[in-house]
């Protein structure tokens, strides 16, 4: 059950990125729902199967729409892997953690495109980009991990105490 | 070190990472697409284009929240036919100047030929401002190849890069990495044209450039049309309009900013013209 809701919401988040985003958003600003999924998840459930599913998200995204197959896949799998480091490392209630892992993965991952880009041949000016698209972006992307946060938590996150005898002697 | 190399999933992240590093550079250029991804694509070929559609809906419901006045709407309809008879002008000036050049110019040869279409659904769009690429859900089979020009009723939509069984990606001409050889409608002069990395603007921009200041007198309203030159895309396809003119930093050259004909923000239906292009 746990495993189908994840999958469910990798698809929305999937289909929320590629199409409706697309379309809808404010002078090109919009979220980054599948990396606030895939990041959460690494916080939630480690390295392991954030990666996996930052991976073949990214993939996926990357065959149907991308110019550069790879990038996504790269820019979401190791997003994942570093959420992992933090996992049954702090308090489910903390929301600060992911959000700041978020902030940190979203700015890498949109400066792996910069370079990309600059690599194919386009000149974007840096600063004009980082204040009219990264910044907005990012903390539309930062409000996102709240919701993402609290679907995911009561399903995903298992506290470190559960399987543990408790000493009360 | 052997500590390192002991731990699985470190080894696998690495080696995951050299592949796709791999993958993305030689993904990077225009190319036919292999089965793996071509299968990927014709499987979600269907939901792609139903959720594409339905998204569409979506959006301009909430467009028209905004926009539902009388005013609104009839400035939305003024607007559609003002596009339409801006177009039907522009051919027929475009026939009109032609005429005279067939005049003086007994054995001219026409380069628009009689071309095939195939015309194709957008089905997606690449996300963020870095590249603008679209995909379309015409591929190989329907005959579409690398290289082949793309258009709608509006103009000129960019050009194939990648091409599977049903599907393909085209490269639109908005995208930073975009080039072709242009020509003003008014003044006939011969430039080139490419696409202008905007974070701001979604629909996107043009630049206009090599164009020498003593050879030209581009104004902003000036219609930039395809030229012909190079082979890749026909002659007279509508670009854009200028909308800017610039000096070069030396004042030797002409840069103008173009606004393309087509609306990328509302790109359902296109066509591609095969017969033609068709190389790297």
């Amino acid at each position: 059950m746990r495993k189908w809701l994840l999958v469910l919401v990798l698809v929305v988040a999937f289909y929320l990125d590629t199409m409706f985003f697309n379309l809808l958003n404010i002078y090109g600003i919009r979220p980054d729902v599948t990396l606030a999924v895939v990041v959460v998840l690494g916080v939630l459930a480690g390295s392991g199967p954030a990666a996996a599913a930052g991976f073949i998200s990214g993939l996926l995204a990357d065959i149907l729409f991308n110019k550069i197959v790879g990038l996504t896949a790269l820019s979401y799998m190791l997003s994942g892997f570093f959420a992992g480091f933090f996992y049954r490392k702090f308090y489910a209630d903390n929301i600060i953690i992911p959000t700041v892992l978020l902030l940190i993965c979203f700015f890498v991952k949109e400066h792996v495109f910069l370079i990309a880009s600059l690599l194919a041949g386009a000149k974007p000016a840096y600063f004009m980009t980082l204040i009219t698209y990264i910044l907005p972006s990012l903390l539309l992307t930062g409000g996102t991990v709240i919701l993402v946060y609290l679907l995911l938590k009561k399903t995903l996150y298992k506290p470190l105490w559960r399987n543990e005898k408790i000493d009360v002697s | 070190m052997k500590k390192f190399f002991s731990n699985k999933p470190v080894i696998i992240m690495i080696v995951a990472v050299v592949l796709l590093l791999v993958l993305a550079f030689f993904s990077a250029g225009s190319r036919t697409i292999p089965w793996v991804e071509s299968a990927v694509g014709a499987i979600s070929r269907p939901i792609q284009t139903f959720a594409y559609k339905a998204s569409s809906g979506i959006a301009n419901f909430f467009k028209e929240l905004f926009n539902r006045t009388d005013a609104d709407l009839e400035v939305s309809r003024l607007r559609q036919e003002l596009a339409m008879n801006e177009q039907l002008k522009l051919d027929y000036d475009e026939l009109l100047l032609e005429n005279e050049r067939l005049k003086a110019l007994l054995n001219y040869a026409g380069e628009i030929g009689d071309y095939k279409y195939v015309t194709a659904s957008v089905t997606g769009r690449s996300g963020g401002v870095w590249f603008d690429v679209i995909t379309i859900n015409a591929g190989r089979n329907q005959g579409v190849e690398v290289g082949q020009p793309v258009i709608c009723g509006d103009g000129l939509v960019g050009r194939v890069t990648d091409v599977g069984a049903n599907w393909s990606k085209v490269i639109a001409i908005i995208d930073s990495t975009f080039t072709a050889a242009a020509a003003v409608e008014r003044t006939r002069d011969n430039c080139m044209v490419r696409g202008v990395f905007s974070s701001s603007d979604p629909s996107g921009t043009l630049e206009l450039y090599y164009l020498p200041t003593d050879l030209t007198d581009i104004v902003p309203g000036d219609v930039i049309m395809t030229s012909g030159l190079g082979g890749i895309f026909p002659k007279g396809i509508r670009i854009g309009t200028v909308s800017e003119v610039m000096l070069d930093a030396d004042s030797s050259g002409v840069n103008a900013i173009i606004t393309p004909s087509v609306d990328f923000m509302h790109l359902e239906e296109v066509m591609v013209i095969i017969g033609t292009g068709g190389g790297n």
